[in-house]
């Protein structure tokens, strides 16, 4: 009997790489379209510039290493936009594209690119900038403003965040709905929690996204934000804070959701959203950053094999033991 | 009683045993030995050449010394025989360094230098490596382990000095921009990766040349 060895991602019939990179780039335009209605164009042009340094990227570096360019499964594309859509918008232009070069270059060629990439490329690149730069990685501004920020180059401190006020022991004062509606500081692409609940759904229906791996994520989180609230009064507004501010929605969907990094298996994926939901709630409450979501996602993408084989052998026991009998009998 | 490895005394065999400690089986590179100073201490390069300094001076004799007695003492006590030998070394080093050379870079070494004394280098080197060879191959592997842990951390060192302070041994390279996490650990496991692709690469393109 001959196995077909075939590479990350694992498509059903019908399914294309390109096209699950062209639903998460779809689902990334409403939440722009929602960001620059505070902030104006300059957070599209940011999430753009992402997009295009990774891209090229991705074409140069597959150039100089003599390989067939994989630009065209728009994992390059995906990995820069993600990058974009977590800097803030009072960011410069560098930034993200500093990240995403970072996110290619260091990370994603070097493990065998597309398909073969051991960690999230775009964790990587948020990692990397949220480390050097975090005075421009964490200034965010006040969506209050009322009128759009300058396009060119920008000098402006911004405003602390329900993050980092949660992580310096204050007390955010956000409704429920300013939290649902982004009327918050924070990432271009993370404020909308709505919107990026509705985009979640999109990707579940497209089947982009593993419902075992974002609910166990979240559930995590909020099981843990429950138990020990930092936010003083109910525990559910405690769980309603910790869930919306920074980027933790965010990566639930659209960074652990990788098909390449992610477990394939769903006992697997259900642990590895645990896993994930543990770190990111630990990183937040003795992490030097307000908020360390890109961490945890490199850390559990390194536990992602090893969760997937135990998710198998915990439900195959009683197969593996019988032929352990079987064998031992003979 | 351990045999010991069989030896030729031929010269070449002296320099494979030198080539293979120093680059083609890298301490750090490719086995993965002795990180630690590295990512924790090896920031400017005059840390960089004073952490290699203390490990040859401490791999030279406990090697030496293995390679002599090391089978007639039983396998409990070596490690505790080289380890208090390598803390007497490593404690005139540090006073000579105190005194002698540079009081602050004492202050900013001084865990690290008492580490080496239990390093997994010279453990593994003098304490395994060592014992099951004769004195002469076990001097050149002590030499070649130290110059090996010696270029990579200098190297590693040279390179975040620049990126993090815009210096070289404490000269400024008048550099506009500076980033100063790159001497955080994580630079220095990049550093460490890429190095030992790049010592990969250069072994696969060698041995291909070689199959020609």
């Amino acid at each position: 009997m001959s196995y077909k060895i075939a590479q990350a991602p694992f498509l059903r019939r019908g399914e294309r790489g390109a096209l699950m990179s062209a639903d998460v780039l779809i689902a990334f335009v409403p939440l722009c379209v929602f960001t620059s209605a505070y902030y104006g164009l300059r957070p599209v042009f940011l999430v753009l510039t992402g997009l295009t340094t990774a891209v090229l990227a991705e074409a140069f570096g597959c150039l100089l290493m003599k390989r067939r360019p994989t630009v065209s499964d728009g994992s390059a594309a995906v990995t820069g936009a993600i990058i974009g859509m977590l800097v803030s918008p009072l960011s410069p232009y560098w930034l993200p594209a500093a990240g995403a070069i970072f996110a290619i270059v260091a990370v994603k060629l070097p493990m065998g690119g597309s398909g073969r990439n051991l960690f999230n490329p775009a964790a990587a690149g948020i990692a990397a900038i949220s480390l050097c730069f975090p005075g421009f990685f964490f200034n965010y501004p006040d969506p209050g403003l009322g009128r759009p920020l300058p396009l060119g180059e920008i000098a402006m401190s911004g405003i602390p965040s329900p993050a980092s006020q949660l992580a310096s022991g204050g007390q955010p004062l956000y409704s429920p709905v300013m939290l649902l509606l982004g009327d918050f500081p924070g990432p271009i692409g993370a404020t909308a929690v709505a919107i990026l609940l509705a985009c979640g759904l999109y990707l579940f229906v497209r089947r982009s996204l593993s419902a075992h791996i974002t609910l166990s994520f979240l559930a995590s989180c909020a099981v843990i934000a429950a138990l020990f609230p930092r936010a003083s009064g109910a525990s559910a507004g405690s769980v309603m804070v910790e869930l919306c501010s920074g980027y933790l929605l965010f990566c639930g969907i659209f960074m652990l959701n990788d098909p390449v990094t992610a477990p394939r298996h769903w006992l697997g994926r259900i642990a590895y959203g645990i896993f994930a939901g543990v770190l990111v709630m630990l990183m937040r409450f003795f992490g030097r950053f307000e908020e360390g979501a890109a961490f945890a996602v490199l850390l559990v993408n390194a536990f992602s094999t090893t969760l997937d084989h135990l998710g198998w052998y915990v439900l195959n026991l009683k197969r593996i033991k019988r032929i352990r009998e079987r064998r031992h009998s003979q | 009683m351990t045999q010991k490895q069989p030896f030729s005394k031929t010269v070449s065999e002296i320099k494979n045993v030198f080539f293979d400690s120093f680059l083609g089986k890298n301490i750090v590179l490719v086995q993965a030995i002795g990180i630690t100073p590295i990512i924790a201490a090896g920031v400017t390069l005059q840390k960089g050449v004073v952490l290699t300094l203390c490990t040859a001076a401490v791999l030279l004799p406990a090697s030496l010394f293995m390679s002599v007695f090391g089978e007639k003492l039983p396998a409990w006590l070596r490690a505790p025989l080289y380890s208090v030998g390598a803390a007497l070394i490593l404690l005139g080093a540090a006073v000579l360094l105190d005194r002698a050379i540079s009081h602050e870079l004492y202050a900013s070494l001084y865990v690290f230098l008492p580490l080496t004394a239990v390093n997994t280098v010279v453990s593994y080197r003098a304490g395994g490596f060592s014992v099951s060879h004769v004195p002469v191959v076990a001097i050149t592997d002590a030499i070649a382990s130290s110059l090996g842990f010696g270029l990579v951390i200098c190297l590693v060192s040279a390179l975040r000095e620049i990126a993090s302070f815009g210096t070289l041994w404490g000269n400024s390279m008048d550099f506009e921009i500076v980033l100063p996490e790159a001497a955080l650990p994580y630079a220095a496991f990049l550093l460490l990766g890429f190095s030992a692709a790049f010592l990969q690469w250069v072994r696969t393109r060698l041995l291909e040349r070689a199959a020609k």
